[in-house]
């Protein structure tokens, strides 16, 4: 990437290939593909670029891999592009929040002097959980702002450092020397719908 | 489209709550749902929180990578060096050099009849209870 010029991009790692699907992956990779959506066709795009119009000897260097255009192909897709920004959204609003209040460590690791949630208290994590789901089936409308949480911090004041953390976090670029406000990314890939 | 999208992939995780979570929901009445806990319910398992990960997810990520690392092994292979990992016993090697490494597995190797044995017995304990 840093050859490339593309040192100043946010790289998220999207974890081992053997790890296989889980359900909470499905949202997850959505997500951090779509932050880094443009860096990716812009490689693609210079791989498809070179292997139709640069004169080589070696064709294996320089031919496109199936793998390759099968990406380029997907991610221009707008069919592609909106089920993965929808995935990525629940992802956002809904898993991450989940996913933390499931897991002591993480949340202890957020910081704050909040104690993490007994085994009782999950029955008042899926209760709201059904509750919002059931109203924004109808109302899908419902979970398009950026700020929404499904676990509000007045019930769940275990997040609320998890939320505060998430809001002012910065991604390093491949190279280190650039910060991104991850909101201000989540914004702009994720939450803007543009031409949907 | 992503409006259509997020309305199925909602009523697909509502269906789904519904039906996996139904014991943790009040709407179900279900046998774990908040109100069906008692004070002294809550006391006794006050100390239990909530952890998926040291539960569920962490050993089988172990086992998913100690598997693709050792390549065909077999899974008990895989099952002894997971469980002795989350046992600690790997912590007194890590100050080790190469050779006194390999020293210890040489080690292990010369004893590997005796181990079997053990875990045979072991197996056949676990059987009869």
């Amino acid at each position: 990437m840093s050859s490339r010029g593309m040192g100043a991009e946010v790289l998220l790692s999207l974890g081992r290939a053997g790890n296989g699907g889980r359900f909470d992956s499905e949202f997850e990779m959505p997500f951090k593909i779509l932050l880094m959506k443009k860096v990716i066709m812009k490689m693609l795009t210079e791989d498809f670029i070179m292997s139709k119009f640069v004169a080589s000897t070696d064709t294996a260097e320089t031919q496109e891999s199936v793998l390759a255009r099968s990406i380029r192909v997907r991610l221009v897709s707008k069919q592609i592009q909106s089920a993965m920004r929808a995935r990525a959204i629940l992802f956002y609003c809904c898993i991450a929040p989940l996913r933390m209040l499931m897991n002591s460590k993480e949340l202890r690791q957020e910081g704050g002097n909040h104690e993490p949630l007994h085994l009782y208290d999950f029955g008042k994590v899926f209760d709201t959980l059904e509750r919002v789901l059931a109203y924004s089936v109808d109302n899908p409308n419902n979970v398009l702002p950026i700020d929404l949480r499904f676990f509000s911090i007045g019930q769940f004041p275990c997040l609320e450092n998890f939320y505060a953390n998430r809001n002012s976090r910065l991604c390093l670029s491949a190279n280190k020397l650039h910060q991104v406000s991850e909101k201000l990314l989540v914004r702009e890939e994720v939450y803007d719908l543009g031409k949907d | 489209m992503t409006l259509r999208f997020l309305s199925v992939l909602l009523l697909g995780m509502l269906k789904s709550l519904r039906r996996n979570g139904k014991e943790w929901l009040t709407s179900s009445d279900g046998l774990f749902s908040t109100r069906r806990w008692t004070p002294e319910m809550k006391e006794k398992l006050g100390t239990l929180a909530g952890d998926n990960i040291a539960l569920g997810e962490s050993p089988f990520g172990r086992a998913g990578y100690v598997d693709e690392k050792l390549m065909n092994a077999l899974s008990s292979t895989v099952n002894g060096v997971v469980v002795g990992g989350q046992c600690g016993l790997f912590q007194h090697l890590q100050g080790l050099d190469d050779n006194q490494l390999l020293a210890i597995l040489e080690f292990v190797k010369s004893r590997r009849d005796a181990y079997k044995k053990e875990d045979n017995e072991a197996l056949l304990r676990q059987k009869k209870c």
